[in-house]
């Protein structure tokens, strides 16, 4: 399919890497406008039905009750996002149901003035016509950063890691490893433990017989016994099966 | 396929992840991608609009035309991503096998309105599966998949009209006043084709604009939404790692192989048929504008010369017209009301209708009450917020003295700064102390001492963080001379011997008392500069 050579450039990935002053290597999983666009539909939802309930209210009590429709109208477009991303660990309640946090560049939490600063300037980024400048600048920069973003020193990532599947099986024979693994390898293998009862059968022991060192000369089915195994040994899915039995 | 020269890392994603990374896919390989588009894509769409001579159906035949566009896009994604995106010459000459072999027949058929249109793609024409095997394998890699294609669509879609709109809106804003309405000049002394022409010809190119903004991003994300789908049934990070374990630890090799199979829906893509009547819409409607030529006045605005003149001319009776239109109104509700009650069953729900409208208004109508009540409480509070706010500063909005002198601070960096704590001579009294063999309590006196002075005396305003440099520097303009080298060198002893450990002989804290005396045990009424 192609004719050159390994490129010096890193791989493509959507995460920003933060090294933090004691050391730690923070991985930062950048959100893009999709889920963005999605979690301010559903913001844009609550506040709806937030205006809608105030509104039912409020228009009935006179001129008092006007002015607090207008200051309720208020708050909802200009601070209902800062105090919940300040107040609520960094989301608004879409941003939240999206599995979305915004927080200052180098990873901590958001304070007052960057969430005020990103969340007032929603109103350069809605320009000319619903969001076209924030969505044109978030294509423009490496970390979909809109201008409010890029003004506050904010970036919006994603909270949770990307779970792992869960095993379901209770295959918890263990084999000992024959020789001393990488991390980078050991990791490979738990990852081929979790995901093998997820393969078709043929492609499970397609890749463990690509494992050669740990699986040479055996038939497929046997090699992909046998990497089970191995990863159930890193799991410790022996001793936690023999626990429950004896719980039990 | 050689995994280990992807240039996507490879990583357990999320399907939005996967998405995201289009948008990467777009940023990195922007170069070769736009090339192809400027190239094969975006000529070919403007000759078939200006040969279609009508822009609702050659905007509808360019729109329906871009499957072919993706697949030049999906050529470029995909060999980028092992490596070598082609060039604008091996795309031309892979053109006619693209056109053949990659499902563009149902693409453009059947499944042009499918919603994961860019998702399916490299199913046809990166694996050709064709037929039942096509469908088993959408079935597959659709099933986890296929709601995240779907709001991809949707996405895209919505973009493709806030671009086309914002570009409209932005040109109208940018326009000079005096031209604004030179397309509504333009229709009152043409024959009205000129104008629709025109803003038709603008609104395509809008269009157009939008689409090169979005049809990348569109294929990429789908490109990239199938390439995580796959990674994740095959294993394709841990097939890199082991083959990595294998050539780290052995010479012995593998071929490598993919397999797979299951479930999926197909939605019909409305929001596309949305779009086609919002794009045809507009011009129908803008022809009908100039043939109506609605009264002058309501377009012309007066101001800039051109106006005026068009005003002149338009003043003549000639211009003036009496039109009638047509134009939806509610009803009066009445009067709906009345004719609703023509039979039992409309009567009943009638009723029905109205004894839950007026329950609901009764609720409403209390709640709002008891709603005002606690406004009206609420207000009281905010308004006794307030006064208990000022009258607790009081003295800061109307104490003039301490405006003047600024906050005079009791303690400085720890020190105790009360005129009352110090002795009277202060001079005598750290003289005292240092030769009982007190060193930093004598330069401390001194110090305070000294400080004391300035803030009383020669009104020096302090800071509670000050350090001892930003002192030294907000004295220099109180005082000059010797009686700042006498606080320069207490300063330099103080910091000496506080921080230091370093400690003055006798001889020098006697000398020092000396000049204290001489420039800081000034009067507390003296003013100004007389220290010096």
């Amino acid at each position: 399919m192609s004719s050159a050579n390994a490129a010096p450039v890193p791989r493509l990935d959507t995460v920003r890497r933060v090294l933090t002053p004691e050391g730690c290597e923070l991985e930062l999983r950048l959100a893009g406008g999709i889920v963005r666009a999605r979690a301010w539909c559903i913001d844009f939802l609550f506040r709806l039905l937030i205006f809608w309930g105030g509104s039912l209210v409020l228009t009935r009590i006179g001129s008092l009750g006007m002015a607090f429709f207008l200051l309720l109208y208020f708050l909802l477009e200009w601070i209902y996002p800062v105090v919940f991303e300040v107040l609520w660990q960094g989301a608004t309640p879409g941003k939240r149901l999206s599995g979305l946090v915004v927080v200052r560049d180098d990873g901590t939490p958001l304070d007052w003035s960057a969430s005020v600063a990103r969340n007032f300037l929603r109103f350069v980024d809605f320009l000319p016509f619903f969001y076209a400048f924030g969505v044109l600048t978030m294509g423009l920069n490496r970390e979909n950063k809109r201008l409010g973003d890029l003004l506050a020193g904010t970036l919006v990532v994603y909270r949770q890691p990307v779970a792992a599947p869960r095993v379901t099986d209770d295959d918890a024979t263990e084999e000992i490893l024959p020789f001393a693994l990488s991390e980078t390898e050991q990791r490979a293998l738990i990852e081929y433990r979790l995901r093998a009862p997820g393969f078709s059968y043929a492609r499970a022991g397609e890749l463990a017989q690509l494992a050669t060192p740990l699986t040479a000369g055996l038939p497929p089915d046997d090699a992909r016994d046998r990497l089970v195994h191995l990863g159930n040994r890193l799991l410790g899915r022996g001793a936690l099966a023999a626990r429950t039995e004896g719980g039990e | 396929m050689r995994l280990d020269r992807l240039e996507l890392e490879l990583r357990r994603r999320t399907p939005w992840e996967a998405l995201d990374l289009g948008m990467g896919m777009v940023r990195r390989w922007a170069w070769p991608v736009y090339r192809v588009w400027f190239v094969f894509v975006l000529p070919p769409a403007i000759l078939l609009l200006f040969l279609l001579q009508d822009y609702a159906w050659g905007g509808l035949a360019v729109w329906w035309l871009k499957p072919v566009a993706d697949r030049l896009l999906l050529k470029v994604f995909a060999e980028a991503s092992f490596g070598a995106p082609p060039t604008v010459k091996q795309v031309w000459q892979s053109l006619p096998e693209l056109l053949r072999h990659s499902g563009l027949f149902s693409a453009l058929t059947w499944r042009r309105l499918s919603s994961y249109r860019s998702f399916v793609l490299p199913m046809l024409q990166l694996e050709g599966q064709r037929g039942a095997a096509f469908r088993k394998r959408r079935q597959v890699l659709g099933r986890k998949t296929q709601g995240y294609a779907t709001w991809l669509m949707q996405f895209c879609v919505c973009c493709i009209v806030i671009f086309e709109l914002g570009l409209l809106i932005l040109a109208h804003w940018l326009m000079p006043g005096d031209l604004r309405d030179v397309f509504a000049q333009f229709s009152l002394f043409g024959k009205g084709g000129e104008l629709s022409h025109a803003w038709n010809l603008f609104f395509m190119m809008a269009w157009l604009t939008a689409e090169t903004l979005v049809e990348p991003f569109y294929v990429a994300a789908g490109f990239s939404l199938y390439l995580n789908r796959r990674g994740d049934l095959e294993g394709w990070d841990i097939e890199v790692a082991f083959r990595r374990m294998q050539t780290e630890r052995t010479q012995v090799a593998h071929p490598s192989g993919m397999k797979g199979k299951r479930a999926f829906s197909v939605i019909p893509a409305l929001w596309l048929i949305l779009l086609i009547g919002f794009a045809a819409q507009p011009f129908g409607a803008n022809a009908k504008d100039e043939d109506d030529k609605p009264p002058p006045e309501k377009i012309i605005r007066v101001e800039g010369e051109a106006r005026r003149q068009a005003l002149a001319v338009l003043a003549d009776p000639d211009f003036g017209s009496v039109e009638e239109t047509t134009e939806w109104r509610w009803r009066n509700r009445n009067e709906a009301h009345a004719e609703d009650k023509k039979t039992e069953e409309r009567n009943f729900l009638d009723t029905w209708g109205a004894r839950v409208r007026e329950g609901l208004e009764k609720f409403f109508g209390g709640l709002a009450e008891v709603v005002r009540f606690v406004l009206y409480g609420l207000m009281i509070l905010a308004l006794a917020a307030c006064v208990v706010f000022l009258y607790r500063n009081l003295d800061r909005f109307w104490s003039e003295a301490p405006l003047q002198k600024g906050v005079r601070p009791e303690t400085l960096f720890g020190l105790d700064l009360r005129p009352e704590t110090l002795p009277d001579d202060i001079a005598a009294a750290a003289l005292a102390e240092a030769e009982a063999g007190h060193w930093i309590a004598a330069l401390s006196l001194l110090y305070r001492g000294a400080l004391v002075t300035l803030i009383e005396r020669d009104r020096v305003v302090f800071r509670a963080g000050d350090t001892e440099d930003l002192c030294l520097a907000r004295v220099h303009r109180h005082i000059e001379g010797d009686a700042l080298a006498t606080f320069a060198d207490l300063l330099a002893e103080w910091k000496a011997a506080a921080y230091a450990g370093r400690l003055p002989t006798l001889v020098r804290v006697r000398a020092l008392c000396a000049d204290w005396r001489a420039h800081f045990a000034a009067p507390l009424t003296a003013t100004g500069r007389e220290g010096a």
